[in-house]
């Protein structure tokens, strides 16, 4: 499947009908989870009661920038090894899309801090691994796009951002294991779906209960279908913006 | 509406703004791919008249 969409034609033409269909599945996904998840399932008390619901938006944007990381790494680590440009391209159009998940996962994450633990994240962000980790993220995906802009010709741009961005991806799995390896650097709650490395035994029934597993899962696949969407019609505009600067080219080279 | 009581002002507002970020981000989207697609058909225009 990759390799057949790694021709930009075939890319234009599959992209012209996947953009509509990820936009229209993932907000019908989306607004189901918001619906579930505010109106209809009971709140949590062992998550302070109705504030849980703030999980609905918070946890799927977390999810997502760390996939559009991985992804962004990805990309990146294709089009260093062969040099394939639709890589390139796929790698510049998620970085925007990260930094701007990752901003909602934190903008939301300090609304929630503000009323469940007394303070907002930007008061707490230099003593918690959690929060510095998630921060670092942000600026590597800040970081990638100010490389790209930086240098003055596309290689030695795409070439820097590269590197970065595929140094950059140690940073998802210490976000991923902060807050059960390093419990005493943080006071995010310890992960609820897939815990990774905690010292201690999870208790029986102390995982998420499936009535809201179900509803996160909704919304992470509808935000995935979204950000999909967003970073196809990106790189739909870089391959435009290219054919656009190759005509330019021919028709300098002819005056 | 639900009544959250105290946290009806930090559910709600982490829920708008959960849905005005990725509306600015799909409007961003669509306004570069807008303006790259116009750049490309305006330039393809040029040169057919040249």
């Amino acid at each position: 499947m990759l390799s057949y969409l790694a021709n930009p034609l075939r890319f234009m033409r599959f992209s012209r009908l996947a953009v509509p269909i990820c936009f229209a599945l993932g907000i019908v996904m989306v607004g189901w989870s918001l619906y579930n998840g505010l109106l209809v399932v009971p709140p949590d008390e062992r998550q302070g009661g109705d504030l849980m619901r703030a999980m609905f938006t918070h946890v799927p944007s977390a999810w997502l920038c760390m996939g559009l990381y991985a992804a962004l790494a990805g990309a990146s680590f294709v089009w260093y090894i062969w040099r394939h440009e639709l890589a390139d391209v796929a790698a510049r159009a998620i970085a925007p899309i990260g930094a701007g998940y990752t901003a909602l996962c934190f903008i939301t994450g300090s609304i929630w801090g503000q009323k469940g633990w007394g303070a907002g994240w930007h008061n707490l962000i230099l003593g918690d691994s959690r929060l510095m980790s998630v921060l670092v993220l942000f600026f590597l995906f800040l970081g990638y796009m100010a490389l790209r802009a930086a240098l003055e010709t596309r290689q030695k741009a795409a070439r820097a951002a590269a590197i970065l961005a595929m140094v950059g991806i140690v940073n998802v799995p210490i976000i991923k294991v902060s807050v059960d390896m390093w419990q005493t650097t943080t006071i995010h709650q310890p992960s609820s779906v897939i815990s990774i490395g905690s010292p201690e035994p999870r208790e029986e029934g102390s995982g998420m209960n499936p009535i809201y597993l179900q509803q996160l899962l909704w919304g992470f696949g509808g935000h995935t279908l979204l950000a999909a969407a967003m970073v196809m019609m990106l790189m739909r505009s870089e391959v435009y913006t290219q054919q656009g600067d190759r005509l330019l080219a021919r028709k300098l080279e002819g005056a | 509406m639900p009544d959250y009581a105290d946290d009806a002002i930090y559910v709600w507002s982490i829920t708008i703004i959960g849905i005005v970020l990725p509306v600015l981000m799909i409007g961003y989207s669509l306004l570069r791919v807008h303006l790259s697609k116009a750049r490309l058909e305006r330039l393809q225009q040029e040169e057919d008249q040249a």
